[in-house]
């Protein structure tokens, strides 16, 4: 879809939506779930239970705030994404803050599965990438766009994007060591 | 974790699709959550026009308790100083012989219009109006659609025509 008929089109979904058209929001919200989904997943490294409490104050905040949705800025995806990723920033740095207890508040919570850790570590280390990085990852990784993809979108080169993505990693690869 | 393997692995989508009850739930969450705004939508719409019509309503309120201004009513220049409405025509008709000029016109038309429209009498009404038009400048002889009757509308043009004829 053009940009232009993008724009123009969640312009008038958002217009129907505050206008109280359920119709409407049923149908952006089911063209927007998937992507939301994946993305939230993503950032959190995997981890179902997170990303389904992450996912479900994304859609509150959304709703929300979908006053200040402006289609010329960004898609619908594209800021539902980065709600999520505020959101979920702020829970990680929370959960760097206070560690995990158990029920009788005595022992922290050890969990024997390495899927799980290593979920955890992978939500911690793009929480910590600077927002350039992760963008540029989330590009390649999640959305499994090609460099000259990605050059075009930005109005960069290819090897400016190349050159971003070996930054990105090592910026991730260091926060995934770190943690 | 060093390799870009591993790397790719772990930076790669996972696999794990959202349950579709929780889809379902958020959906309706979200929808339920968007429902207030139309409703506080309707209510300010009612709102609104509960004030435009509280408004009017006030308008009309305050329009109606103001005192209306007295009225004094200027005597009409077309009619005589005396109310002729309530005298017979036989009286208005002495008045206007007691009177002059254009006031004698003016008494002769209404004692006419009396005879003619109360009591019928054609003769009477002739008489009057025949005195009313010798009383009256030229201009008079005008006719006046909304005033005058068949009989003085067929002497007016009479006179018309007598003053056409005088005046070759």
């Amino acid at each position: 879809m053009r940009d232009a008929e993008r724009v123009w089109r969640e312009r008038g979904l958002r217009a129907a939506v505050l206008a109280g058209d359920a119709l409407a929001w049923q149908t952006w919200y089911d063209e927007a779930f998937a992507a939301l989904d994946a993305y939230v997943v993503w950032r959190c490294g995997g981890l179902r239970d997170r990303a389904d409490d992450a996912l479900q104050e994304t859609w509150l905040a959304a709703v929300r705030n979908l006053r200040r949705f402006d289609p010329e800025q960004a898609s619908f995806v594209s800021w539902l994404r980065g709600i999520a990723a505020n959101l979920l920033r702020n829970q990680l740095r929370a959960t760097r803050r206070k560690p995990t207890l158990s029920l009788n508040g005595e022992l922290p919570v050890v969990d024997a599965s390495a899927q799980r850790e290593r979920g955890e570590r992978v939500a911690l280390a793009l929480a910590a990438l600077p927002d350039h990085y992760e963008s540029v990852l989330r590009d390649k990784y999640l959305d499994g766009r090609s460099v000259a993809d990605i050059a075009l979108e930005r109005g960069g080169s290819e090897k400016a994007v190349e050159s971003l993505l070996t930054r990105a990693r090592a910026a991730f690869r260091e926060a995934y060591g770190d943690e | 974790m060093n390799t870009p393997d591993e790397l790719d692995a772990l930076l790669a989508p996972p696999q794990v699709p959202a349950d579709s009850q929780l889809r379902q739930r958020l959906r309706d969450e979200t929808a339920r959550r968007l429902r207030p705004r139309r409703t506080l939508q309707v209510a300010i719409i009612a709102a609104a026009l509960g004030g435009c019509y509280a408004a009017g309503a006030g308008t009309v309120w305050a329009l109606r308790s103001t005192p209306a201004p007295a009225v004094v009513e200027a005597p009409r220049n077309d009619m005589p100083a005396w109310r002729e409405l309530e005298q017979s025509p036989q009286q208005i008709e002495l008045a206007a012989e007691q009177s002059d000029g254009i006031d004698s016109a003016k008494l002769y038309l209404a004692a006419a219009r009396k005879f003619a429209r109360e009591r019928g009498d054609w003769t009477a009404a002739l008489r009057c109006y025949r005195n009313a038009l010798d009383m009256s400048p030229e201009a008079e002889t005008m006719v006046d659609p909304d005033n005058d009757d068949w009989l003085m509308t067929a002497l007016k043009l009479s006179r018309r025509e007598e003053i056409a004829n005088e005046n070759d």
